[in-house]
């Protein structure tokens, strides 16, 4: 089995299912892609990515910005508390292309791997609500870099 | 101010009406009250945001305007669901035997009210 993918490919696959979910389930596909946080975890715990140390803000801050760098979805991932939101800067985002190519068809980013890995481990590990309330590319940024806002609550 | 969780109690003790749940778009219960307990609500709430999600769709593909009430009828009950403002969705469980256009005007008549206490 080959081990290495081109991640065009892969958000070649993504926008399509991404696309169906929005067509089907409207403004309500977070709400379904939230009930995939779960499996999401379980799936990266295999890989031996273990969340399980995370029981503060800092420490998810930390642990996701390293295995998104690890793992090659980012060159880079720094969060920040403010109030109730999380906010990360994200540098040289490996699904850039993939938010893009779906915003340009009025779907909104439901499906961010870093959201939704961000909202898995505030709920299961942090007992918060979290939700995705912006993605954007960073003003001023080169292409990739992008600006997540989660909240909290 | 009156409580969310108040006027879902209301609702519920109406003759045949089993459950009034409130959640938000991204599938988060707000509140709920229901007669029977042993029921997965975040799971539920997931469930309700993605069926008026679908049932929107279905309106727009359709050209059938804003959605304004949807309706499951099923061999033992009625699910009937409504959105209150932009973000919340409201599903009310009714035995068959409950009068559908009583629960209809049970639920329009308190919709301000909930959305108020929202």
């Amino acid at each position: 089995m080959s081990r290495s993918v081109d991640t065009r490919a892969v958000q070649g696959v993504l926008y399509g299912v991404y696309k169906a979910l929005y067509k089907i389930a409207g403004d309500s596909a977070s709400a379904v892609m939230r009930q995939a946080a779960p499996d999401i975890l379980l799936e990266l715990g295999k890989l031996g990515v273990s969340f399980d140390c995370v029981d503060d803000v800092d420490k998810l801050s930390n642990k996701i910005g390293e295995t998104m760098e690890k793992t090659g979805m980012c060159d880079k991932m720094e969060m920040k508390l403010e109030g109730d939101r999380l906010k990360a800067n994200i540098t040289n985002c490996a699904f850039f292309d993939l938010t893009m190519h779906l915003k340009e068809d009025n779907i909104p980013p439901f499906g961010c791997p870093f959201a939704a890995l961000t909202i898995a481990i505030a709920e299961k590990n942090l007992g918060k609500k979290a939700r995705l309330v912006n993605l954007e590319p960073t003003p001023g940024g080169k292409p990739g870099d992008t600006q997540l806002e989660v909240q909290l609550f | 101010m009156v409580i969310l969780n108040e006027l879902l109690n209301e609702l519920t003790k109406l003759e045949g009406i089993n459950a009034a749940v409130v959640v938000n778009r991204d599938g988060f219960m707000i509140d709920g009250v229901m007669r029977e307990s042993a029921i997965d609500m975040e799971y539920m709430a997931a469930i309700i945001s993605a069926g008026i999600g679908s049932s929107e769709q279905m309106a727009r593909k359709l050209e059938l305007g804003a959605l304004n009430l949807s309706m499951v009828e099923c061999e033992k009950g009625v699910v009937v669901v409504v959105q209150i403002g932009d973000d919340a969705i409201m599903a009310v469980v009714a035995d068959l035997e409950a009068k559908l256009g009583n629960v209809r005007y049970q639920i329009k008549k308190r919709l301000s009210d909930i959305m108020d206490a929202l």
